[in-house]
């Protein structure tokens, strides 16, 4: 049996949206979506954020097409010489232009990044891909070197993007290392894989038995799809039982999960069993009937005085 | 004769690319669709590589 290790990790920045969290090198031209400070490709302290980037690029065409109407402007007022209407006109014309233009570029640059950093993403993409492969290998380097709560971040932040099984497989197999606390910023649903695997079977548990709240509604799907498995794992029966309790906690989830409920009813806590009790007699008609039933039957043999 | 030159072109070049900027404002992807862009890229990559 391994021995799991205490260990302290640091809290994952969940962004908006998937590509805040690449960043890429203006040296080189790398990506990468690893936190470090320096590009791992050329080693410069030149990591952008992606975004930035774009803003950037949109910027500095909306600069290149203000110069364009400035120097048009200034040549406008240069040819017009002596004559002041001519010398006016120019004078006018140009910088009503510039401003008109100007305002019109401050509007419209929320939108140009956008369209920017779709260009890049799909001009790009080749890269990115390799980017996440280095950022991949730097992460089994660093789990060679020994430092699995190190390895376990990289892989989160890979894994963010790249929700592959193996990269899911890999994050499982860490963490079961680890010795899980309560306080930890943990994950499930982004680990949840394509095929049963005994490894996130066991962490499920953990996490039914440590944070409850973050068995959702891809957990219970996942568990009901794979509940003969669970059940002919090694304590598959308990952590079907701590994932039926977690199912306890809103009633809509009792509404969604009755079957798993039904069957693991005799063998939730106390605690548990006397909530979906009470949620079950508050409206019983708003439940399956064999829940209900069953739910009656396990109070009256275990609780009822 | 330069001059008016010059102050056409400004104007036409200003107008072209304000009426650019409207255009394009209306084809902008979403945030969303540009995280769904990128996760696309990454799956073909995926599948490219098997």
């Amino acid at each position: 049996m391994t021995t799991k290790q205490p260990v302290l990790l640091k809290p994952f920045e969940r962004p908006e949206y998937a590509y805040e969290k690449l960043r890429r090198c203006r040296g080189c031209a790398a990506y990468t979506v690893l936190q470090e400070k320096e590009c791992p490709s050329c080693h410069k302290h030149k990591l952008i954020p992606l975004e930035h980037e774009a803003l950037s690029r949109a910027k500095l065409s909306m600069w290149f097409e203000r110069l364009v109407v400035l120097v048009l402007g200034v040549a406008a007022v240069y040819f017009a010489g002596e004559d002041v209407p001519l010398l006016a006109l120019a004078l006018g014309g140009g910088i009503l232009a510039l401003v008109l233009l100007w305002r019109v570029q401050l509007r419209m640059l929320p939108q140009q990044t956008l369209r920017r950093l779709g260009q890049m993403l799909e001009r790009e993409g080749d890269r990115i891909v390799h980017g996440l492969m280095e950022d991949r290998e730097d992460a089994i380097e660093v789990f060679r070197s020994g430092d699995k709560p190190r390895t376990y971040e990289m892989l989160r932040e890979i894994g963010y993007l790249m929700r592959t099984d193996p990269i899911k497989m890999e994050q499982v197999l860490l963490l079961q290392t680890f010795i899980l606390r309560k306080d930890m910023d943990l994950m499930l649903e982004p680990l949840l894989m394509d095929h049963f695997n005994v490894d996130l079977a066991a962490y499920i548990g953990e996490i039914a038995r440590l944070q409850r709240d973050l068995i959702k509604e891809k957990t219970f799907r996942y568990v009901m799809v794979y509940e003969s498995e669970f059940r002919r794992m090694e304590g598959g029966e308990d952590i079907l039982a701590l994932v039926a309790a977690a199912a306890v906690r809103r009633s809509r989830y009792v509404k969604l999960y009755p079957h798993l409920l039904m069957r693991y009813a005799h063998r939730l806590p106390k605690d548990r069993f006397m909530r979906l009790y009470r949620i079950i007699a508050e409206r019983p008609a708003a439940y399956r009937d064999e829940l209900v039933t069953e739910t009656y039957r396990v109070y009256k043999e275990k609780y009822q005085v | 004769m330069v001059t008016y030159v010059c102050i056409g072109i400004v104007f036409l070049f200003a107008s072209i690319r304000i009426a650019l900027y409207y255009v394009r404002a209306k084809r902008t992807p979403e945030p969303r669709e540009l995280e769904q862009t990128l996760y696309t890229i990454l799956k073909q990559a995926r599948r490219d590589s098997r």
